[in-house]
């Protein structure tokens, strides 16, 4: 198939007017997406809002398949695809996704679809000096603009906890951000832009892209990238280290807090310090030194030359002594923190009882107040985000909110309530949506009772059983609601017995 | 951004530790202040009121939370005031506060004359002054109080506004009589009288005056509201005056109680009410507050000094409703309220001793006072309170450290503890060997040190002076963060520290 679109690709040129060699050969690389895409309305979790567009790129590899980002085709209803600048009928469905990582393919079916285009090759490496080239489709413009590498640095990724290196790069293309792909002198794939803020580009690099195709092609499920799930803290101070039993100067980075399900759980401890992973030694501020990309973040170890499944040594100080301990490596999916950022495609779980609108609590959630989100959101929602993400243990995995009050007479003096966190149903503990529909099937004395948290204007919420169904479906009907509930798409993870985390 | 939900606003940013629900429809019943009545009168012309409107210029200095060992710069404010039986002259607190140098002047007199602050109320923004010179206002005549305006009449103010010398005196319309947060303390609610009589800076301190009687003291104007002045009503000075009556101003006293009404039919069969009984359900009470002991959570509170509360916690007052919050208000510290209440199917009456709870200092501004601190081994510790909030600036419930602000609006509500306690923060390091090197160095809670915990400035002081191990150790409230100090350098360091930075003190308590 390569020799054939090869072919037509020359065939083309003739018509086009002149570009440099390398230019013509990554526009027949890239492709244009156009993704409808339709998010669940945060606070009327039944219905969907408005569906919008983006128009991210796409690079052909493979397969053949596109890349692209996995940020860029969340909540995807269509996809189309356009080549050479120009919509084509074709239409791109989700091969495989991995949001931890933030990368997607896609696969188009129509028959000779990729006759016309070339494959990307992977380049070898990441180059760590230099400028490349970043490129995309602007309407039927194809754009290739330098773009200066900057440096690499340990970030989150986009839509999960998990810690990845990303090259860093000053970028002459403007608005970007969108999945472009980035090429080197040879033409070769050099990594795909996560994000951009003003012109500094944030694009993973294909070290992880190599990982990530190898992984979805491989015969067998889909293994994700490993997380590390244990949060540090710089251990620069002397006399920290030495209360700790560290002598001499501090290496290696202190344990603050463990998450339930991660890889560290069970193995380290809280106010352990963390000397190596995998034999690399670990400085104080958590860095080792990569051969090539110098000095980064020690959770990179995990990613880069790790799987799930690897069993890793590592060598701690713990109560004065010298351990060297195995950590089994475990992938960490968003949906094992307290507060996910995102549900992934699935529609939010949500109850409407009696009028009370209730549902998980998630970043999504926090999201509706807006761009300003992080200034405009009630306190007690935002720290729970920032503080208590980590706080997931087997009994406590989700937050239920009840964020609204449908009115009607059955509901009065709770009409002014939102975003409030529930406490307890009819005496039950509430952990999940399913928790919340089992506990309203059991009324206690011919009442449900809902306990709000103490933060809340009022503790109490009481409803009389016997009229909770007739005003429920009054309710529904009311406000034009479908359903009175929506269970999960499936039940939150298991991250296995809970780790030592409190101290 | 606010979040549009059927119109109703976020209230998350509100404050609700006194119980104040927003009341619809307010007029009230006259209250009678017999306190001032008994001079005798000189029948009234305008001339008189004008003779008795006082100048008052403060030269004040507060301390500076964020460098605690430091005082601000000296600030002028003019404001106003008049005279009142037994030589004294009333203003508002907030003109006369953190007062270094005071003077008054009275009406065409050039002539500055030192005064004092008698008493002062920060919670009620009332202050009554004595002039230095004994025998000074012996020849101005007082002012007497009358009782409160009706909607719609008309009021006169009279003041020194905008800082001219010479008195002024505008007129408006009494428009509403509602309950208001005072801005001095921000954390006290009372009635405040609302009138479009034009009230500007300078105005704070002068009576607002009715067929020749004082009916309030204006001090307010709303910000965002076009000609709306607010003037302190003759109730809430009237319940100030009778504070004052032994000499000394004991305050507000709280209920402490949080509660929640009653509107839904359920709740109300659910707590076991009879058919038109109605009241509102205790959901929690402070520590150490006057209701902790005898309320308990759950108790259906019926009745406040004999009136009985509709489900909102509204009782009848003259010809409006009030909250029952406002009952409580007009007691005096010290005396007691008489609840009625339902608990487990029992109708039971309660007497309960009045206190204000350690909370409200917590959460007011504080003047008069300077900020208290301890500084070792160049860590600046303080109690965590709204004054160390606002070192974030004006827009500190935004801009402050979310954490910190967690601990403050947020936890103290889930352990209700705290709110008896002076919480104490790690609030910035002075940069020094013997410190540099920890990692969390500003804006933490400290929950424990050597593994005592910490509840006020004296126990942290203990922990660490008590303490002869190698390494202190400092165990903060967020994110499970920790630090430790070498106590033998830090105890070496301390003067030098001290000296470095112009700290001439290393501790206020």
């Amino acid at each position: 198939m390569r020799r054939i679109a090869t072919s037509l690709a020359l065939l083309l040129l003739c018509s086009l007017p002149v570009f440099g060699a390398s230019v013509e050969s990554t526009q027949s690389q890239v492709v244009g997406l156009v993704v409808t895409h339709q998010q669940w309305d945060p606070d009327r979790p039944w219905a969907k809002r408005n569906p919008e567009t983006r128009t991210p790129s796409g690079v052909v590899i493979e397969g053949p398949y596109i890349l692209t980002t996995a940020w860029m085709i969340a909540d995807a209803t269509f996809i189309q695809v356009k080549k050479h600048g120009r919509t084509t009928q074709a239409t791109a469905r989700p091969f495989l996704v991995d949001r931890s990582i933030n990368l997607a393919l896609l696969e188009v079916r129509a028959p000779d679809f990729f006759e016309d285009l070339h494959l990307s090759v992977l380049a070898d490496e990441t180059p760590t000096i230099g400028i490349l080239r970043t490129v995309r489709w602007n309407g039927q413009q194809f754009e290739s603009v330098a773009s200066r590498v900057k440096r690499f640095e340990v970030q989150e990724a986009y839509l999960s906890d998990l810690e990845h290196v990303f090259l860093l790069a000053q970028t002459d293309m403007s608005g970007g951000g969108w999945a472009e792909p980035i090429f080197d002198d040879d033409g070769r794939l050099v990594g795909i832009t996560a994000s951009q803020k003003g012109q500094q580009a944030r694009i993973i690099p294909v070290e992880i892209i190599a990982k990530f195709l190898k992984r979805a092609t491989e015969p067998g499920p889909y293994r994700s990238f490993p997380g590390f799930g244990a949060y540090p803290q710089f251990n620069q101070n002397p006399d920290l280290a030495a209360y700790l039993g560290q002598a001499g100067e501090p290496r290696g980075v202190l344990i603050r807090q463990v998450a339930w399900g991660g890889s560290a759980c069970r193995v380290l401890e809280p106010r352990d310090i963390l000397l190596s992973v995998n034999g690399m030694p670990i400085d104080a501020e958590g860095f080792y030194t990569h051969p090539r990309l110098g000095q980064l973040k020690f959770t990179h170890i995990l990613t880069d030359e790790h799987e799930v499944g690897d069993t890793v040594p590592i060598r701690v100080i713990r109560g004065g002594r010298e351990l060297d301990l195995e950590m089994t490596l475990r992938a960490y999916p968003d949906s094992l923190t307290l507060t996910p950022k995102l549900h992934g495609d699935a529609p939010p779980p949500y109850v409407v009882a009696g009028g009370l609108v209730l549902r998980e609590f998630d970043l999504d959630y926090l999201r509706s107040w807006g761009k300003e989100w992080a200034k405009n959101a009630p306190l007690h929602l935002k720290t729970r985000y920032y503080q208590q993400r980590e706080a997931q243990r087997p009994d406590r995995r989700r937050i239920v909110l009840l964020t609204s009050v449908l009115p009607s007479p059955y509901n009065v003096g709770y009409q002014g309530l939102s975003d409030v966190v529930v406490e307890r149903i009819n005496d039950t503990t509430i952990d999940s949506i399913p928790d919340v529909v089992a506990a309203f099937e059991h009324p206690v004395n011919g009442f449900h009772t809902i306990v709000l948290e103490p933060n809340s204007d009022r503790r109490e919420i009481v409803l009389d059983a016997s009229q909770f169904d007739s005003a429920t479906a009054e309710i529904l009907e009311h406000y034009g609601i479908p359903a009175a509930s929506r269970m999960p798409s499936s039940a939150p993870p298991d991250g296995g017995p809970a780790c030592p985390g409190d101290f | 951004m606010a979040k549009k939900r059927y119109g109703t606003d976020q209230h998350h940013g509100r404050q609700h530790w006194r119980n104040l629900q927003p009341v619809k429809c307010l007029i009230l019943v006259l209250i009678v202040l017999l306190v001032l009545a008994a001079a005798p009168q000189v029948a009234g012309e305008a001339q008189r009121i004008e003779n008795s409107v006082v100048r008052i210029v403060n030269y004040s200095q507060r301390g500076n939370w964020y460098s605690p060992w430091n005082q601000n710069r000296v600030q002028q404010a003019t404001g106003s005031g008049f005279i009142i039986e037994g030589g004294l002259v009333m203003t508002n607190a907030h003109v006369v506060s953190d007062s270094r140098h005071l003077t008054i002047f009275l009406h065409n007199d050039p002539e500055p004359h030192e005064a004092e602050v008698h008493l002062i109320a920060h919670d009620c923004d009332l202050a009554l002054l004595r002039p230095k010179e004994q025998g000074l206002l012996d020849d101005v005549p007082a002012l007497d109080f009358g009782e409160l305006p009706q909607l719609g009449s008309s009021v006169v103010t009279f003041g020194y506004p905008t800082g001219g010398t010479s008195v002024s005196s505008t007129r408006g319309i009494v428009s509403r009589i509602e309950p208001k947060v005072y801005t001095h303390s921000n954390a006290d609610g009372h009635l405040a009288g609302r009138t479009d009589a034009a009230i500007n800076p300078g105005n704070s301190g002068g009576p607002v005056v009715q067929r020749d009687r004082v009916v309030g003291v204006a001090f307010e104007v709303a910000a965002d509201l076009q000609s709306v002045g607010y003037f302190i009503p003759t109730e809430v000075i009237g319940r100030f005056m009778r504070d004052v009556t032994d000499g000394r101003y004991d305050g507000y006293p709280d209920l402490g109680a949080k509660t929640s009404g009653m509107e839904n039919i359920a709740a109300r069969r659910k707590a076991g009410m009879d058919d038109g009984e109605n009241g509102v359900r205790v959901d929690a009470i402070y520590p150490s507050s006057s209701a902790d002991g005898l309320l308990r959570v759950g108790d259906i509170l019926l009745e406040v000094d004999g009136s009985p509360l509709a489900n909102d916690g509204t009782v009848a007052d003259g010809d409006g409703r009030l909250n029952f919050g406002m009952l409580v208000d007009r007691h005096q510290m010290g005396e007691t309220v008489k609840l009625r209440v339902l608990r487990k199917g029992e109708r039971i009456e309660l007497t309960v001793p009045l206190v204000r709870f350690h909370w409200s200092k917590i959460i007011s501004n504080l003047y008069d006072v300077l900020p208290q601190y301890y500084v070792y081994g160049g860590l600046v510790f303080v109690p965590l309170n709204l004054e160390m909030l606002k070192t974030f600036g004006d827009e500190w419930i935004t801009s402050g450290d979310m954490a910190l602000l967690h601990e403050f609006r947020v936890r103290p509500s889930e352990d209700l503890d705290l709110t008896t306690q002076d919480r104490v923060v790690l609030l910035r390091r002075l940069n020094h060997p013997v410190n540099v090197d920890m990692a969390w160095n500003r804006n933490q809670v400290v929950e424990r040190v050597n593994g005592r915990e910490i509840k006020s400035l004296g126990d942290l002081i203990e922990a660490i002076e008590t303490h002869d191990g190698d390494y202190h150790l400092f165990e903060y409230a967020s994110y499970r963060r920790f630090g430790v100090l070498g106590r033998e350098e830090a105890e070496r360091s301390n003067a030098e520290i001290l000296e470095r930075y112009g700290v001439f003190k290393d501790r206020n308590l």
